[in-house]
């Protein structure tokens, strides 16, 4: 009962879940803020995922080298079919 | 290139430049074509962005200074590109879902993984088959996710600039990352970590 009420005064976990992502690739405004801080103070199910989400963001921004790496090189013959098109699509300028 | 005035020099330089583009073909194309590849899962619309790279570097060359590699230049084209064939392919808006994660009072529909993942997050990182499950989960969700998630971290822009290069509100953007991180986590905590349990 408890949580149902806080969850009320302080933001349902629905829109927590929104305003984290907000504050990772924007900001938040004062109201958003405290409102987030106090919520993830008083609702355990959102501080474990919030620091998840901070975990997979980190790991996201370095992930794409790895990623990249692992795809297979072009063929040969897709490399020549690219080259040959890319030189038709120059040459007429 | 002004060839009125000289035009055997122009000619030499037009060489010169025609035999430099030539080689950047020959070095990057491969590179490029597994960054295209990585956004878009997809063999035909990768090689087609490559295409498109070249075609529009051939173009703004003259733009192109020193400063920078060729492959950062050429990459930064790619992503460019890259949020404009996103723009065309989903001009639409679709409306977002969260009630597989929520229920009515907008609580959490699962309580019982309220576990961390580790002490420490930053371990994650070197954990080799965590950076793979990362990769497979990522590309199990829609296309018109991943894509965006992806380009979001490829070159660590301001939300502000993706927003404006595929053309979608703020509001849906976060809107969509939210949707994304929910069933990351979920597809982590079903795959990666019940694993490593």
């Amino acid at each position: 009962m408890l949580k149902k009420i806080l969850h009320i005064t302080i933001l349902p976990c629905k829109t927590i879940t929104y305003l984290i992502e907000k504050r990772i690739s924007s900001s938040l405004t004062l109201r958003e803020k405290i409102q987030l801080e106090l919520h993830l103070i008083v609702c355990k199910w959102c501080a474990v995922y919030n620091k998840k989400v901070n975990a997979i963001h980190q790991i996201l921004a370095k992930l794409h080298f790895d990623a990249t790496n692992k795809i297979p090189d072009l063929q040969q013959s897709d490399l020549e079919k690219i080259k040959s098109e890319i030189r038709k699509k120059t040459e007429k300028n | 290139m002004n060839c009125a005035k000289n035009a055997l020099l122009c000619k030499k330089s037009r060489l010169l430049f025609m035999s430099e583009f030539e080689k950047w073909v020959d070095l990057y194309t491969n590179e490029l074509y597994k960054r295209a590849f990585y956004l878009f899962s997809n063999k035909e619309d990768a090689e087609d962005l490559v295409q498109e790279v070249f075609v529009a570097a051939y173009a703004q060359l003259p733009k192109f200074r020193n400063e920078s590699s060729p492959l950062t230049w050429l990459n930064s084209i790619l992503r460019n590109k890259a949020a404009e064939f996103y723009r065309k392919k989903y001009e639409t808006e679709t409306k977002i879902r969260l009630d597989h994660f929520f229920n009515q009072d907008k609580f959490w529909k699962q309580t019982n993984n309220i576990e961390s993942w580790t002490d420490d997050e930053k371990n994650l990182l070197d954990e080799e088959s965590f950076r793979e499950y990362l990769i497979k989960c990522l590309n199990e969700l829609p296309e018109k996710w991943n894509i965006l998630v992806k380009l979001t971290y490829l070159e660590q822009k301001k939300s502000s600039e993706i927003c404006q290069e595929t053309n979608i509100t703020a509001t849906n953007y976060w809107k969509i990352l939210q949707r994304s991180r929910l069933q990351l986590r979920e597809c982590l905590e079903t795959n990666w970590f019940k694993q490593n349990a």
